[in-house]
């Protein structure tokens, strides 16, 4: 799917990498399965049978959140994030790479305190005992699932921000160009 | 006001220089809350923010209709599409390029991209128009117009996070936006003509094709028009919610694909794995969207426009008009999700005081971020087809848009001046 699994070098590591790359991609797939299924057959079985799915509703929110937080670091590995790169072309040279560990060091910072909050806001729903409406399911292991895929991007990104600052002091390496995704 | 308008420059500088949009929105949006409330306050907010819209059921929509457009462009049907469309027009002056928009127009009524239609129709074509000898800027140019209904044409994934925005009811947009898919196709068609009317060599006939051969080919086209009655009449009629629909429609979709027998492992889990991540992508702006415009909000940005605004006595359609223009500027730069979730957070709040309707001016909305898809210097859409057909110079391709970008003009002057083109068939529902 990339042609740039950022972190070779070690193959200890790449093997590792290529090894969490696999488990995103295959959890991605079987929550969005899973999603479709779901709710097609809630459809089905209210349409059929008279008989929807018990808190079809709140089960398809949990794939949801695990759906967004899985694709998360897949999504960052490959630097597929959405970027408006104006001013790119009159940034050349050294300096457009001391830029983008500079970037790179930013999302990073926002990142891993958005997890960190997270993390802490499920702890707070652990402590309130906040459970959903039919299931009556708990919801603070759902909100510690999304802040450790969230804390496994913010490694991702501290990853690629190490990387990037060794080609910015490498007058050989070659220049990554992130491409734009545009999801319109 | 001012607070604010200073976290728009700094957001702007920080993703003109590259930052994801995502990660500025979030950063500008918790240090403006940060500055104006408290840091902690900022903090659980944007947290919590960050939950709720992730586990909020009514969201899975969008995943569900990625998917579909997923399973969708790897079913193949564009072709079918294309030689329908192609067997009633192709004889015409500039024939091969109506028919290049009316089977956009078709692809479109099942898929949610611009992006995605303008891809799948380059393919299928671009290779005959070469071969008739048309221009190949008229060419390009119809294509990347072409594909930008992808969007305006039910489903569209803009028109549902527009929806969800500014909870205005997903249906009836998708609803609202047929008659006006069509208008743009009718308006584009006409441009060719007038095109191919002062310059014939630029869009050469094609052979006719007898009558009684052109049946059995839009008789092929049979399975698009079965996913989109399926889809766009359970909504229509209130019998499936929108999420429902995405659902139906993205199964019917996997069952179509498996049914033309191109349903491999690496087709299924690669549409999956594609849904999923385009989701991603979108929630990680979304994210940053909702929490920036938290900021904005308590820093009084809209209330304040409302105020500009009212100070200035405009008449409504002057307002929206212009907002339009403000947008088609923007549109210039932004691509279409970015714009959505950067304006219309800001936008929505005026329109909704003047008492203007929400579905109207979401198809508004999306008719504008359709023409930010094909202007220069970044019209998306015109890079998806240069992509593709490296060999035609861009500045081609955004010659031969000229009269497409009119088109469009002309179409979103009408909606906003006589909006029953948008709000006849959702007023017509339930």
């Amino acid at each position: 799917m990339s042609n740039r699994p950022s972190f070779h070098g070690a193959s200890g590591v790449g093997i590792f990498a290529r090894g969490v790359r696999g488990s995103l991609t295959a959890l991605v797939a079987l929550v969005m399965f899973a999603m479709m299924m779901l709710t097609t057959i809630d459809v089905a079985g209210r349409f059929l049978l008279n008989a929807p799915v018990k808190g079809s509703d709140e089960l398809v929110s949990f794939l949801l959140a695990t759906l967004i937080f899985a694709s998360l670091p897949l999504i960052t590995w490959d630097e597929r994030h959405i970027t408006v790169r104006l001013f790119d072309r009159w940034i050349i040279g050294r300096l457009h790479r001391v830029l983008d560990v500079l970037l790179s060091a930013t999302s990073t910072i926002v990142l891993a305190v958005v997890t960190y909050r997270m993390w802490i806001q499920g702890v707070l729903m652990s402590e309130g005992q906040h459970i959903t409406g039919a299931l009556e399911w708990p919801i603070a292991p759902i909100a510690y699932l999304m802040s450790v895929l969230s804390g496994l991007t913010t490694l991702i990104l501290v990853g690629l921000t190490w990387q990037k600052s060794v080609g910015a002091f490498n007058p050989y390496s070659v220049d990554i160009e992130s491409e734009r995704v545009g999801a319109d | 006001m001012e607070i604010s308008l200073i976290g728009f420059a700094i957001l702007l500088l920080l993703i003109f220089l590259g930052l994801p949009l995502g990660f500025a929105m979030i950063l500008v949006g918790v240090c403006g809350f940060a500055v104006l409330r408290s840091l902690s306050g900022a903090l659980a907010m944007s947290s919590q923010q960050i939950i709720d819209i992730s586990l909020n059921f009514g969201f899975s929509v969008l995943p569900l209709f990625v998917l579909m457009g997923a399973f969708v462009n790897r079913a193949n049907l564009s072709q079918e599409l294309y030689d329908a469309a192609n067997s009633w027009l192709g004889h015409r002056r500039g024939g091969l390029a109506m028919a290049t928009v009316a089977a956009c127009g078709g692809f479109a009524a099942i898929s949610g991209s611009s992006l995605a239609t303008a891809a799948t129709m380059t393919k299928v074509a671009m290779p005959p128009m070469r071969r008739y000898g048309y221009d190949n800027g008229l060419a390009a140019g119809t294509i990347a117009a072409g594909g930008t209904l992808g969007i305006l044409i039910p489903p569209s994934v803009p028109m549902v996070i527009y929806g969800i925005l500014t909870e205005t009811d997903i249906g009836e947009l998708f609803v609202a936006g047929i008659i006006p898919g069509i208008l743009l196709i009718v308006l584009y068609c006409t441009s060719i003509a007038v095109v191919t009317w002062i310059d014939p060599k630029a869009g050469p006939k094609a052979p006719r094709i007898p009558l009684n051969e052109r049946w059995p080919y839009l008789a092929k086209v049979w399975g698009v028009a079965a996913l989109f009655f399926v889809v766009m009449g359970g909504i229509y009629g209130g019998i499936f919610t929108p999420t429902e629909a995405a659902s139906i429609g993205a199964f019917g979709a996997m069952v179509f694909v498996l049914w033309r027998r191109r349903l491999t492992w690496p087709t299924l889990i690669g549409s999956l794995v594609e849904a999923g991540r385009t989701t991603g992508t979108i929630f990680a702006v979304g994210f940053g969207a909702l929490i920036f415009s938290n900021f904005v909000t308590i820093a009084g940005l809209p209330r304040d426009l409302v105020g500009v605004i009212r100070a200035f006595d405009l008449p409504a359609v002057g307002v929206v008009l212009m907002i339009c223009l403000i947008l088609i500027i923007l549109g210039m730069i932004f691509d279409a999700l970015a714009m959505i979730l950067l304006t219309v957070p800001v936008f929505f709040p005026i329109v909704a005081s003047l008492g203007l309707n929400p579905v109207w001016f979401g198809i508004i909305i999306i008719i504008v971020v359709e023409i930010g898809l094909i202007t220069p210097p970044i019209g998306l859409n015109v890079f998806v087809v240069k992509s593709i057909v490296n060999d035609v110079p861009l500045g081609k391709i955004f010659r031969g848009i000229v009269p497409f970008f009119f088109a469009s003009i002309v179409g979103l002057l009408l909606i906003i001046f006589y909006p029953p083109i948008a709000l006849v068939l959702p007023s017509m529902m339930r």
